[in-house]
């Protein structure tokens, strides 16, 4: 036990001796927080749009306000001319065009069915889908209006009262700030992990650990501590910034949320050791935490949702711890979920790092003779 | 001479890291595939538990609605509320039915938000097939919005990761590993010895960024060539034009790189250095994945210092757009600016620190 705690000791004090490695361990998580809180948003708003309306009539300026007051939409410019309209889009001013051809309140008024024609920049398909949706919309709307077609209030037509449930606002930080977490927690732990035993075998200090009489299992044990305490501050901190940033609640409970990190981190750190005895150098080490860690945070659902992903894939992302820390972590923080209903989630959880932290013991263990 | 030596020099360090080369270029290849198959246009597959208080021709009209449907799959509630429901992740959706449903025409539907995206989708999607069930189809909209996509008629998302993927590749092999090789050095102290020699600052400079810049190009070529062959990507714009801001763009991170190397004492710093200033920002604030427009105004102020910013809009320009020169002028002369700012820094700190 004693020379355990020396271990960690003699961890912590290289920890602190690299004064610039140490601030950035201690920064970094809340820049990614506040950087990924605000730009990890799948909603498309302010779409650079153009506008060419060529009916110039009262009827089409209405709708050209309507689009213009619509917080999707950003109006950037008016042309003259289809060409116009084209040449904007292909000079990267706008992602949008909207054709108004000449006679649009005309056909409206006489036959209530008149066409604009919408030019998407579909560089950005998903983009371009979406903006497209949301002008179908306040085209469909607009004209109802503007022709001044009442529909029929209650008249048979089905009404839907909807609630949205654990996030009533809509804020699309409470789905990101989770997965933040618990990114941040990997990206450190596994890329540390990683560079942490290779460190001492390229500066060659391993070997004289070797010799002093501390066993193998008290070295890896002294490496790893350090870093779940520090995950665990470093949660319990990100929690409380992302209170007063986000105004975000943990709904559920903190242990639970503990547990699931504890589990998680015998497969980070596992995988960090498993690398770092690996590896011949820091640089390989450190690309092929990369390499894992890309690949981790790709398939947990983090920003592409698994349910959308082909089924061969899906099956695929079963090998990824991150992807059932992922769940836990968005059903604790947000939906309060029970810890019995995530059995099906901490179980694989812990199952796989078992697994790795095993593999990368036994493989230390050989490695090192 | 001395400049050709230690170019040699360090690609026989490049090559004799064999590990190191086999991922840089296995890499990119699997993250192409990968995205290729991920990143797919939402096709809804939306699980809806519904509660039928009523069990009337009308309710049971709605719900058939539903199952005829192939963006949901029905599933009885089984006397679960919507909370337990999504709790238990079963469904994403509760519809409930109530008893006078046939009197008041009233529906009552619960939507769990936590993806808030998502959310909106399936309103979206319940909300259609209520309408429709309703009978309230009886009016065409007046105004028809008709489309029409552009660069990209199949919304084909390959068209769109593909030269962000190349952005962020690069950035990854010039950035991280320059400023990885370098301190290095300082860490095992050969530096000190090439200090003792008689080369120069920029000889020493130059011979360290030129097999970088060689490597980063070829793996750039290779990733633009693996996206146009496998997933049909097409180059519409000057091939020579792209190879030349392909170059321009691999020096400037080879350039950040050296920076970031000057800073750095040792190789665990020049890692979380360049992730934090060079990766992590590629990902999140080029345009890459996540929408400029989008994001706040302190977010859009950084994202207009990001190189891969203007990267992403010149390669894009030229494969997707062909553009000319002309009309990606700005993007051009941001990028020449980004190089130049950084490698006359990076001399010059470097310079500073070799005298020292």
């Amino acid at each position: 036990m004693r020379t355990l705690i020396a271990m960690i000791k003699k961890e912590v004090l290289q920890l602190k001796a690299d004064k610039f490695y140490l601030r950035f361990l201690l920064i970094a998580p809340f820049l990614q927080l506040i950087v990924l809180g605000f730009s990890l948003t799948t909603e498309t708003t302010n779409v650079p749009t153009l506008i060419c309306d060529l009916d110039k009539s009262a009827v089409s300026r209405e709708f050209v306000r309507s689009v213009g007051t619509n917080e999707r939409f950003d109006i950037v410019g008016t042309v003259e001319s289809y060409t116009a309209l084209d040449e904007g889009i292909q000079r990267w001013q706008a992602s949008v065009g909207v054709y108004i051809p000449p006679g649009f309140s005309k056909r409206l008024s006489r036959d209530a069915a008149a066409e604009i024609q919408v030019l998407l920049d579909a560089v950005d398909g998903n983009k371009a889908l979406t903006a497209f949706g949301y002008l179908q919309q306040i085209a469909a709307r607009e004209g109802i209006r503007l022709i001044d077609l009442t529909l029929q209030p209650n008249g048979g037509g089905t009404r839907m009262i909807y609630h949205y449930l654990f996030n009533p606002e809509l804020k699309n930080a409470a789905f990101m700030v989770p997965g933040i977490v618990v990114t941040i927690i990997t990206i450190i732990t596994l890329l540390v992990g990683a560079m942490s035993l290779v460190r001492e075998k390229e500066t060659g200090t391993l070997e004289q650990l070797m010799v002093t009489p501390i066993n193998r299992g008290q070295i890896i044990l002294g490496k790893m501590i350090p870093f779940l305490v520090y995950s665990f501050i470093e949660v319990a901190i990100i929690l409380k910034v992302a209170q007063w940033i986000f105004h975000l609640e943990l709904a559920g409970s903190l242990a639970t949320l503990y547990l699931g990190i504890l589990l998680y981190l015998f497969s980070t750190l596992g995988l960090g050791l498993l690398i770092s005895s690996v590896a011949g150098t820091q640089q390989q080490a450190l690309f092929l935490a990369w390499f894992f860690m890309v690949f981790m945070i790709l398939l947990s659902g983090f920003f592409i949702p698994i349910e959308n992903m082909p089924l061969w894939l899906q099956k695929i992302t079963l090998l990824n711890p991150l992807r059932f820390m992922m769940t836990v972590v968005r059903e604790i923080y947000l939906k309060a979920t029970p810890i019995w209903l995530l059995t099906d989630q901490l179980l694989p959880l812990g199952a796989l790092g078992f697994a790795i932290f095993g593999t990368a013991v036994a493989t230390f263990r050989k490695k090192s003779g | 001479m001395g400049l050709y030596g230690i170019i040699i020099k360090e690609f026989k360090h490049i090559i004799r890291d064999y590990r190191t080369l086999l991922i840089l270029f296995i890499l990119p290849m699997l993250m192409m595939v990968l995205f290729g198959y991920a990143m797919t246009l939402e096709i809804p597959d939306i699980r809806i538990s519904v509660d039928d208080h009523d069990n009337s021709p009308a309710s049971r009209h709605l719900i058939s609605g539903f199952q005829g449907s192939n963006f949901f799959t029905v599933r009885p509630a089984r006397g679960l509320s919507g909370r337990e429901l999504f709790q238990r992740r079963e469904a994403h959706a509760l519809l409930t039915i109530p008893a006078d449903f046939t009197a008041t025409g009233t529906v009552d539907l619960q939507i769990d938000a936590s993806d808030s995206s998502r959310a909106l989708i399936i309103r979206q999607y319940i909300g259609a097939v209520v309408s429709r069930s309703g009978g309230n189809t009886g009016v065409p909209a007046p105004v028809t919005a008709v489309p029409a996509f552009l660069y990209n008629r199949e919304l084909e998302s390959a068209f769109f990761f593909v030269p962000g993927l190349t952005a962020l590749i690069i950035i990854m092999v010039t950035a991280l590993l320059t400023s990885l090789t370098i301190t290095r050095e300082k860490e095992q102290g050969t530096f000190d010895l090439i200090k003792l020699s008689p080369v120069h600052a920029y000889e020493v400079i130059i011979g360290k960024v030129v097999p970088y810049l060689i490597l980063s190009f070829l793996i750039g070529i290779l990733v633009i060539l693996f996206g146009v062959l496998l997933f049909g990507v097409p180059i519409r714009g000057s091939i020579s034009a792209l190879l030349l801001y392909l170059i321009l763009y691999c020096l400037t991170g080879l350039s950040f790189g050296i920076l970031i190397s000057t800073v750095a004492t040792s190789q665990q710093t020049a890692m979380l250095i360049s992730l934090i200033a060079t990766l992590l920002p590629t990902l999140f604030l080029s345009g890459f994945i996540f929408q400029i427009e989008a994001m706040p105004a302190l977010l859009r102020a950084a994202s207009a210092i990001m190189p891969a910013k203007y990267f992403l809009i010149i390669i894009r320009g030229l494969m997707l757009k062909g553009n000319t020169q002309g009309e990606i002028l700005f993007p051009i002369l941001m990028l020449v600016g980004f190089s130049t700012l950084f490698l006359l820094i990076a001399i010059r700190r470097f310079k500073h620190y070799l005298d020292h």
